[in-house]
């Protein structure tokens, strides 16, 4: 009995100094590791003009392919409608981009969905506890359980580290294409425009056939309130490489099968109509560079005529 | 598998108790990868009381704490790397497939040596004794010196319940070599019914058969060159025995057999090339991420050198109560500054 105390009073003191250290160090270290123009920090400009622009307006919401892959202005100018691109990464889980975008969206809105094949509907914590340091509206777009606040400090432990590291070799933690500042005024990531195509394309792994069925809860969700507040949802196929199609079309056409039957909103186009040669990707097999970009916009213009009017 | 063969062969009484019969097969440490443990090595413990022992618990999360170091921060943060090359192999020439190679052979040591470590600790604090299951595997001299430190408890299962059947080493030379060969075409069939498990297993046959016809003429050889028993010829054999070990690594790791055969033609290949996009091509880390791989990997098999010569365990064991609970707390604050946590990477033996 004696032996059972003494080792859970010593395991706790271990215990506590560990807490204790994973909760002051990134408090001490703050200034250091807050850093605004990171690329999840784009959400708060977004957010911002969401919440500006008057309606009727476009409201793109997806991952990262609708960021690198639209030109929203294109959009707008063509189309004589607002146009804001929500889209900041898949990372962030489909609660967390549903979520944000409900707080703008008003009667007459087009919503475009361009979700990537691949559709988590909770984010990497990683990524969330970066915007929810960055962010002071993130937290009302994710459920937040307790041991989600226990990975959130760890991760915060963490960037203590990279911060210290990139700080002391004084070098640039992120290429451009993930930085805040990257982004237009409309929600497009600009920083890959005219830039090589880099090789070899990332994100490559073979897609398997899921149930989709929390995805298409969460989705069927935004659609019902959206029709409630008197906006309408259209969801649209990523663009994905032709040179990727047949590897993955079984686990494609499945989702395709899937959204056709269950999906509450109108669905755009078919995922054969968004393959691209690979040569206008630029870094993954979501994210086009300055021709697939070009090509994909006129074709969504196209493609939102008859709806817009 | 282990119960019935040594029930069959008298060396275990069949266990008449169900209900330690259920908690034998059902233990939880042993029953996912853990090590394969012999009934006579563990049936007897369950029927002892176990007590709360302050030392006992204290080893044993010490031992999980080593294994979760391996896994978390060395094994996924390389695993990363491994992945984005052998995902993709035939981009690749030269430098990236010798260090996803080299990555791999310490991920899949870490991952599961690691998964060993917290098996054997888990029980340990529950009153269970567990055997060894790696001893330092990358500081062999030769191959079979390799395979009684690796996955020890499956090498001795494939020994006691295939190889001695066969008739072991107590036979011709050539009905040796066969035995040997035999016994490691099926660890490897073992594994997975794919032909890159089985040129892994054969792979390792043939090794040992080559180690074991040359052996003589090799003692003779380093005897008259006077480098029999020194630490150079030491330093080569580990270096030699590792890197036969890596090759046999690419069969394993690999998703096919065209992908393995296209890895091992294209190590060679244009490695001055390869070298600019190794720097220039993102593999899923950042540089903070190489330091810490580095980092980790130069801790792991620095405490392993150590550990060759002097028990940590004890040195840590005798200083004072201030030292040892600050090493304590470096050593899990480490696993929480430096560990992988976003990778999702399951335990690699999961999946035989």
């Amino acid at each position: 009995m004696i032996e059972y105390k003494t080792f859970f009073k010593n395991a706790s003191i271990i215990g506590l100094i560990i807490v204790l250290i994973v909760l002051a160090v990134p408090k001490i270290f703050s200034p250091i590791i807050s850093d605004k123009n990171v690329y999840a920090a784009s959400t708060i400009d977004k957010e911002n003009r969401l919440a500006k622009l008057e309606s009727p307006k476009i409201v793109i919401v997806g991952g990262s392919g609708s960021a690198f892959s639209i030109n929203s202005k294109m959009i707008e100018d063509s189309l004589k409608m607002p146009v804001v691109n929500m889209a900041v990464s898949y990372g962030l889980g489909l609660t967390y981009m549903l979520e944000e975008s409900k707080n703008g969206i008003k009667k007459g809105d087009k919503i475009l969905l361009f979700t990537e094949y691949y559709l988590p509907v909770e984010g990497s914590k990683k990524l969330l506890t970066l915007i929810n340091d960055l962010n002071p509206n993130a937290s009302d777009y994710f459920k937040f359980s307790v041991s989600d606040w226990i990975k959130f400090r760890v991760f915060d432990f963490q960037r203590v580290g990279s911060s210290l590291f990139y700080k002391t070799k004084n070098t640039e933690i992120n290429d451009p294409i993930t930085l805040r500042s990257s982004f237009n005024e409309y929600g497009d990531m600009t920083a890959h425009l005219n830039q090589p195509n880099k090789r070899p394309l990332k994100d490559v792994e073979k897609l398997h056939k899921t149930l989709y069925t929390k995805e298409l809860a969460e989705l069927n969700n935004f659609v019902k309130y959206c029709e409630k507040v008197g906006a309408k949802v259209y969801y649209g196929f990523p663009a994905f490489p032709a040179t990727e199609f047949g590897e993955n079309k079984e686990a494609i056409k499945y989702f395709e099968l899937k959204l056709k039957k269950n999906f509450k909103g109108k669905i755009l186009n078919t995922p054969e109509a968004n393959l691209y040669p690979e040569n206008d990707f630029y870094d993954t097999i979501y994210h086009l560079n300055t021709v697939g970009r070009e090509k994909r916009t006129k074709y969504l213009i196209k493609l939102l005529k008859p709806i817009i009017k | 598998m282990s119960y019935t063969i040594e029930v069959y062969r008298g060396n275990q009484k069949a266990e008449r108790n169900f209900g330690i019969y259920a908690l034998y097969v059902m233990f939880y440490p042993q029953l996912v990868a853990g090590p394969i443990e012999r009934p006579q090595n563990i049936l007897h413990q369950f029927y002892k009381k176990h007590v709360f022992d302050y030392q006992r618990v204290a080893d044993g999360l010490k031992q999980m704490a080593w294994g979760f170091f391996k896994k978390i921060v060395v094994a996924d943060r390389v695993g990363i790397f491994v992945n984005a090359v052998y995902d993709s192999p035939f981009q690749y020439q030269g430098f990236p497939l010798i260090i996803a190679t080299i990555l791999f052979s310490i991920q899949i040591y870490c991952d599961f040596s690691g998964y060993s470590d917290i098996a054997i600790g888990a029980a340990k604090v529950m009153g269970f004794d567990l055997m060894k299951n790696f001893d330092r595997p990358y500081f062999s001299a030769s191959i079979s010196e390799f395979w009684k430190r690796w996955h020890i408890s499956l090498s001795t299962w494939f020994r006691d319940y295939l190889y001695i059947s066969l008739g072991g080493n107590r036979v011709t030379k050539w009905r040796w070599y066969y035995n040997l060969f035999i016994t490691f075409l099926l660890s490897g069939l073992w594994h997975g019914a794919d032909w890159t498990y089985v040129t892994w297993g054969a792979l390792n046959g043939v090794y040992l058969i080559i180690e074991a016809f040359t052996l003589s003429f090799r003692q003779k050889f380093f005897e008259f060159v006077k480098l029999k028993n020194t630490i150079f010829l030491r330093i080569i054999s580990i270096a030699f025995t590792y890197s036969l070990i890596c090759v046999a690594w690419i069969f394993f790791r690999a998703h096919d057999f065209p992908s393995a055969v296209y890895i091992l033609q294209n190590i060679p290949v244009n490695l001055k090339e390869s070298s600019k996009t190794l720097l220039s091509t993102n593999f899923g880390l950042d540089l903070y991420g190489y330091v810490l791989a580095i980092l980790s990997i130069f801790i792991l098999f620095s405490v392993e050198f150590i550990q060759g010569k002097y028990s940590i365990y004890n040195w840590v064991k005798n200083r004072p109560k201030a030292v040892r609970y600050g090493l304590y707390s470096l050593l899990i604050l480490t696993i929480l500054f430096i560990g992988s946590f976003d990778s999702n990477q399951q335990f690699i033996y999961f999946q035989f």
